[in-house]
């Protein structure tokens, strides 16, 4: 029958135009069309280190002057524009990058020594002049890397070509904050700047910078002070190649690969596919179960939990604008009933820590001395001040602070007897912390609160948190700086800063302000302690926002093509997400080989003392210090070197499957016999219908 | 089309259940139907599972202890499904209901009424019409909040999203049937456009009503599927579609966990393949031109 | 003729009308909701280090450059009088980058990707669906209905799921996706075209496979409904030849077909979000999700401007061939 088919000619046509189209498809399979690929590349696969994590949306400008870049180019720094200075949180140390030194010689004025080797791409120096004029045009603009700074710094002027000076504005006279924007400025070629800002204005912010990879108004050259330049770009890749001949090749190296690869992702699962598969070198991503990867040949900076360094604090931010939030009581309760194991666990897959009450990222011990451990004993019961989970205790707080159940419901009411609940909000698809919120949730209801997670479009997200139109919702704190913990207590709790550049939980208290503005210029170690203390007491009084855990530095590598990842074993560099913020991740490039070949030795990468270039911390906190006439010495024996001991080994236990709560053995008979028992009704029900129909039809 | 199918108003229940039970396709969609139906009700009672519970190992395997093994947070995928089910059924019978309630009333008004009114609505449906679904639920379930978004919500979204397409077939069979002379005899007798729309006109579409509601149904279903994947919908509730999003999110399919979206999956296609055998089935029963063979 | 003329002045004077209270909507609804795009792309840098003075002064700045300080009705008018100028505006996302560069750029994704599948799929859908529907009660027909019901009722992003559990992470034969391979760079050689179609097939087959099952489902009704009607009987009765009554039934049964390809043709350039995504295939899906997810306003603007003119077009040209096809709806034109 089928055979014998009539078919209509025009038909036939198309369906063997159709079936040519699969067959060349097919036949484009075999390995030998692959092969000739290889030969083909336009970027060879052991040249490239395909990276990924760090730009979600396609490109957007290669300019520092304007208010959006693409990864690489940030306007603090990144791998196309190099900062002065640059400081390494893992290490408690500074790069001198494109600055040789700098000093204060006098209470106002910070000196800069600029490497003489340093160049731009085009041959010309870099020049004090340059950095100067950064500082103008972004006080011009309003935007670039020096935006923003006018309230800490009066003036930048070059006493010469080499040697560039810093005023503080004296009427904050803020000390950190002056130093943040002065060393850690990324100067931008002043000639060619100069000259598209005669052609364009005020419109150079929107001006991309992209050399001859794109059409723009105005197409120059991109020249750059770092080690690579953009080389093409399309929706899913942006391609930076090496610059050969960069002027910083005898002080720090190259970098291993000639072309830098960052390609665009819509969603993770796709990037974790490609990891697998070997075509992409360098994540920075959320990876449930990495440690399956393995056999993948993919690996992260530890080989055992917590598997990776961690970045910042997540926060579960309570509103402070809602009035019957801001009860500390409500507050303490809920950081004892929230189960910090738990979320770590099972949201994490035992990455993380705990994180401090004090907000201090303690797990550096540059940063952990700053902890008042009396205050945190007698707040906490910790020295380290991390909340020991205990729901009865959370219950009995809200018993006396008048939190009763008084309609039966469930849950309890305020104090003045109105209903109420939580809602915390996470960006929908962010799997951690959608399972972290509702963990969270769920210990909520279990001491008697309302609360439900919410996962939110990520735009949704952004708009509840800037216009303060929330009750809860899981945040982070910035990164800590060499100025920590100053850094992270003026981002969390800074009423005069609006979210969501900073304090998203909306806190509001004035008494906070004088302290954060006083500790910007005490500089002996007692001095310092005092006012950390006095905030900290604040913050374990009024709970301003939970922190919860550390976020992760997300950081996976391959180990198909390069070779030289920092990791445990190897631990050269600490900054090793390829998002992490300035030129940080960068230098992760230069310790890098092909497989095969042994990885250089950076001998760079060390302290002054040790016969390395970076500058330790305390350097320049002796050289505050000084500026007031005290000594700054740590009366604890802490050396700032990279965390190497591994507190977390009984933090995950990791569950093979069998184990686990045993229920009634006979789940599967049941199972069985249910669905034999549900298909002989309906057949029944079927076979009954037809024979009544049939006997009354 | 209409002129050939028997009017049901014509045939009592028995016969029509006759034809039903004697349609092959029908037994088939009805029996898988009914088997999901008896599961997703009587499943509960019968497997006292909590598919909330998170105290399990996760990603096991199917096995003796989970039929279906359990997901990456520890629930009984078998016990999910259950409530899947469940919840996708609502959340089809609901849309199938909504959406031929909004498409029967414009299809209705605009082909009695004609003129500016046909206009201005069919005006209305195509600006409804040219904006992708997809892109509108997003932008509509974002603006009320994926929080506040209950089953009832999605629904309302996919029917405010899909009716268009029924409110165009309506009006263009009325148009047709206008033309027709017991129309004709009705205006002339002096009935009202209601009366005629109820006594003549509504009796004529009645099964093409019922073969779009067990469509719609099928849309409903799917379509809160396709929002579930785009993570649009609340994670409290668990559908077919949700199951499907977390083992999306949960990276199931790059892990080989199989079992947590292939299942869901099968149950899906089978679910909806059973609503568009019994839409056609009913499209056949009816419709002479169809049956006569 | 007289009728006909009113009628389509009538049609194209509400065509315009239409797509201006669309584009209404389209401007009106992300802002409704909450977020704008500025506040992500400050969000986005707050991730580092960067210090809250330098962060507000940026926020200044894109909102200046936004034109979000102004009401929404003098930012649609700009729009409107840009955007006749060809002008559709600079996108907030890829900040810098003209929105019809970027437009320009996923547009030809989305088209060697949809089209094709659309119309591979109907033809083949069709096919099997005439074949079908004219073998009444045939193995044929029981084969192909039950293909096509199982086909037509396969999720479209299950089945994508699928595919690359099957075909990129067990058989590791295919990429599990990305439009070409990342060492290439778009030009038209061998190699490039090669890989190109390596990463095709996969978001290729997950289209047309459920496309293929809804043709057929609704092809076979519409012969088998045509091979009842008279004039086949009465052809068949005087003998008329097998061949022929089939290219009868074929030709006439496909018109509804035709304008169903037709409008769908017209949703082309919407792309296919969820697959695209799935497959990481840079097509206007990819576009328009991340569009709305960062609330980028210009470029949402830009691609629904295009995007429904496309879908009105489409929707009138149908309109027309349905006035054509059924007489009756005409002369419902002509009483009403």
């Amino acid at each position: 029958m089928v055979t014998k088919l009539v078919i209509d000619a025009h038909f036939t046509k198309n369906l063997i135009v159709l079936l040519m189209v699969l067959l060349i498809t097919l036949t484009s399979l075999p390995t030998s069309i692959t092969e000739n690929i290889a030969n083909a590349q336009e970027f060879r696969r052991e040249e490239t280190v395909f990276v990924t994590g760090a730009q979600w949306t396609p490109p957007s400008t290669w300019n520092p002057m304007s208010p959006s870049q693409t990864w690489g180019t940030y306007s603090f720094g990144g791998f196309l524009y190099l900062p002065l200075f640059q400081y390494v949180p893992g290490i408690d140390m500074w790069i001198p990058v494109i600055g040789e030194s700098f000093e204060m010689i006098d209470p106002y004025t910070l000196r800069v020594r600029i490497r003489s080797e340093a160049r731009w791409s085009d041959g010309k120096p870099i020049t004090a002049y340059d950095v100067e004029y950064t500082y103008n045009l972004s006080m011009l603009l309003g935007t670039g890397p020096a935006a923003g700074s006018q309230m800490y710094v009066k003036g930048v002027k070059a006493v010469s070509d080499k040697e560039v000076e810093f005023y503080i504005n004296n009427q904050t006279r803020n000390y950190i904050m002056f130093l943040f924007y002065s060393l850690q400025l990324a100067p931008i070629p002043k000639h060619i700047y100069e000259y598209v800002y005669s052609q364009i204005g005020d419109n150079i912010i929107s001006w991309r910078n992209c050399g001859d990879a794109c059409s723009d108004v105005i197409n120059l050259p991109q020249v750059v002070s770092g080690p690579y330049r953009l080389y093409y770009f399309d929706e899913l890749r942006v391609v930076y190649v090496r610059i050969d001949n960069w002027w910083g090749k005898a002080i720090f190296g190259l970098p291993s690969p000639r072309y830098l690869i960052h390609r665009i992702y819509l969603s993770n699962e796709q990037v974790i596919a490609d990891l697998m598969q070997g075509s992409v070198d360098w994540s920075g991503i959320f990876i449930p179960y990495v440690w399956q990867l393995t056999s993948y040949g993919v690996g992260t900076y530890y080989s055992r939990p917590p598997y990776f360094r961690p970045n910042q604090i997540l926060v579960l931010y309570i509103n402070n604008r809602v009035e019957y939030l801001r009860d500390p009581a409500l507050r303490k309760a809920i950081a004892y009933a929230i189960d910090y194991d738990e979320i770590i666990e099972k949201a994490w897959y035992g990455y993380t820590r705990q994180a401090s009450m004090s907000f201090i990222f303690e797990i550096y011990p540059q940063f952990s001395v700053w902890i008042d451990k009396e205050l945190a004993q007698k707040y906490w019961g910790t020295p380290d001040a991390k909340v020991r989970t205990n729901k009865t205790y959370a219950k009995m707080l809200l018993d006396q602070a008048g939190y009763i159940d008084l309609n039966g419901d469930g849950y309890r009411e305020l104090p003045n007897g109105q209903s109420f609940n939580i809602t915390i909000m996470v960006p929908s698809g962010w799997t951690d912390w959608m399972i972290a919120a509702d963990l969270i949730a769920g210990d909520l209801r279990e001491i008697g609160i309302n609360a439900q997670a919410s996962p939110i479009d990520y735009g949704a997200y952004w708009g509840y948190l800037s216009s303060g139109t929330y009750t809860a919702l899981l945040g982070w704190t910035s990164a800590p700086t060499f100025s920590h913990p100053w850094d992270t207590y003026r981002y969390l709790l800074d009423p005069r800063i609006t979210p969501p550049a900073g304090n998203w939980g909306w806190y509001n208290n004035t008494e906070i302000i004088e302290l954060i503005d006083e500790s910007s210029k005490a500089f002996s170690f007692e001095e310092r302690m005092k006012y950390f203390s006095l905030i900290q007491e604040i913050i374990y009084r009024e709970i301003p926002a939970i922190p919860l855990v550390y976020t992760v530095q997300w950081y996976e590598y391959s180990t198909l093509y390069w070779t030289g990842w920092p990791s445990e074993s190897n631990p050269w560099w600490t900054e090793v997400a390829p998002y992490k913020e300035y030129s940080l991740p960068l230098w992760v490039l230069f310790g890098l080989a092909p497989r095969g070949q042994t990885p250089p030795a950076l001998t760079w990468a060390r302290s002054i003392r040790e016969g390395g270039i970076l500058i330790p911390n305390l350097y320049l906190l002796q050289m505050l210090a000084n500026i007031t006439g005290a000594e700054f010495e740590i009366p604890t024996e802490t050396s700032p070197s990279t965390i190497t001991e591994n507190t977390s080994t009984e933090m995950i236990t990791e569950i093979s499957p069998g184990q686990g709560v045993q229920r009634a053995p006979a789940a599967s008979t049941l199972f069985l016999f249910m669905m034999i028992a549900i298909a002989v009704v309906t057949i029944g029900i079927i076979v009954g219908v037809r024979i009544l129909v049939k006997k009354r039809g | 089309m209409v002129t050939e199918r028997l009017e049901v108003r014509s045939m009592k229940l028995i016969e029509l259940l006759y034809l039903l039970f004697n349609n092959k396709r029908f037994i088939i969609g009805f029996g898988i139907i009914f088997f999901e139906l008896i599961l997703a009700f009587m499943g509960p009672l019968l497997y006292p599972v909590d598919p909330f519970d998170t105290n399990n190992p996760p990603s096991l395997p199917p096995s003796e202890e989970h039929p279906f093994g359990t997901d990456r947070f520890g629930k009984d995928v078998f016990a999910l499904v259950v409530y899947g089910i469940r919840n996708s059924l609502y959340v089809g019978v609901l849309t199938g209901t909504f959406t031929i309630l909004i498409g029967l009333t414009v299809g209705l008004v605009a082909g009695i009424r004609g003129g500016i009114v046909d206009e201005v609505l069919m005006s209305f449906t195509n600006v409804v019409m040219i904006i992708p679904n997809v892109l509108l639920a997003i932008l509509i379930l974002t603006y009320v909040g994926v929080e506040r978004s209950g089953l009832e919500l999605v629904a309302a979204v996919l029917s405010i999203t899909t009716w268009t397409g029924f409110a165009r077939a309506v009006r263009a069979q009325i148009l047709s049937l206008r033309e027709r002379e017991f129309i004709y005899l009705s205006r002339m007798a002096g009935f009202s456009s209601i009366k005629i729309a109820f006594q003549d006109l509504l009796p004529h579409l009645a099964t093409f009503i019922l073969i779009s509601f067990v469509n719609y149904m099928n849309v409903g279903i799917n379509g809160e599927v396709g929002l579930s994947i785009l993570g649009l919908t609340s994670i409290s509730i668990v559908t077919l579609g949700k199951l499907l999003y977390f083992a999306a999110i949960t990276q199931a399919f790059l892990f080989g966990q199989w079992w947590t979206f292939l299942i869901p999956g099968a149950i899906l296609i089978l679910l909806s393949a059973s609503l568009l055998l019994i839409a056609t089935a009913i499209d056949e029963v009816f419709n002479p031109r169809l049956r006569r063979m | 003729m007289r009728p006909l003329i009113k009628y389509i002045i009538m049609k194209v004077f509400f065509l315009i009308i239409t797509y201006f209270v669309a584009l209404i909507i389209m401007f009106i609804l992300p802002r409704a909701v909450p977020g704008n795009p500025v506040q992500q792309l400050i969000a986005g840098l707050s991730t580092g280090a960067t210090s809250p003075e330098l962060l507000s002064q940026y926020e200044q700045a894109l909102v200046r450059a936004f034109e979000l300080d102004k009401p929404w009705h003098v930012q649609f008018l700009n729009f409107i009088m840009r955007s006749f100028s060809g002008d559709l505006g600079i996108s907030a996302s890829s900040y810098g980058e003209s929105v019809r560069a970027l437009i320009a750029r996923h547009l030809p994704w989305t088209l060697v990707l949809l089209v094709p599948a659309n119309i591979v799929s109907w033809f083949i859908g069709n096919y099997i669906g005439a074949i079908a529907g004219y073998k009444r009660g045939s193995a044929m027909e029981k084969a192909s209905i039950l293909v096509g019901i199982i086909f037509s009722q396969i999720p479209y992003y299950w089945l994508a799921m699928t595919l690359i559990y099957v075909f990129a992470i067990s058989l590791r034969i295919l990429p599990p996706g990305s439009a070409y391979d990342p060492t290439l760079k778009p030009s038209l050689t061998i190699e490039f075209v090669a890989s190109m179609l390596r990463h095709y097939i996969l978001p290729f087959l997950s289209l047309l496979i459920p496309a293929i099952g809804g043709w057929i489902i609704s092809m076979r009704v519409l012969a088998s409904m045509e091979l009842g009607s008279p004039y086949i009987q009465f052809s068949d009765s005087i003998g008329v030849r097998d061949k022929v009554l089939f290219k009868y039934v074929l030709r006439n049964s496909m018109l509804p077909q035709v304008t169903g390809l037709g409008i769908q043709l017209g949703f082309v350039l919407a792309g296919q979000i969820i697959t695209e995504q799935l497959f990481n295939y840079p097509g206007m899906g990819i576009l328009l999700a991340r569009a709305l997810g960062t609330r980028d306003y210009p470029l949402i603007q830009g691609v629904f401007m295009i995007l429904i003119a496309t879908i009105l077009l489409a929707n009138l040209i149908v309109d027309f061939i349905y006035v054509l096809i059924d007489p009756r709806i005409r002369l419902g034109y002509r009483t009403a």
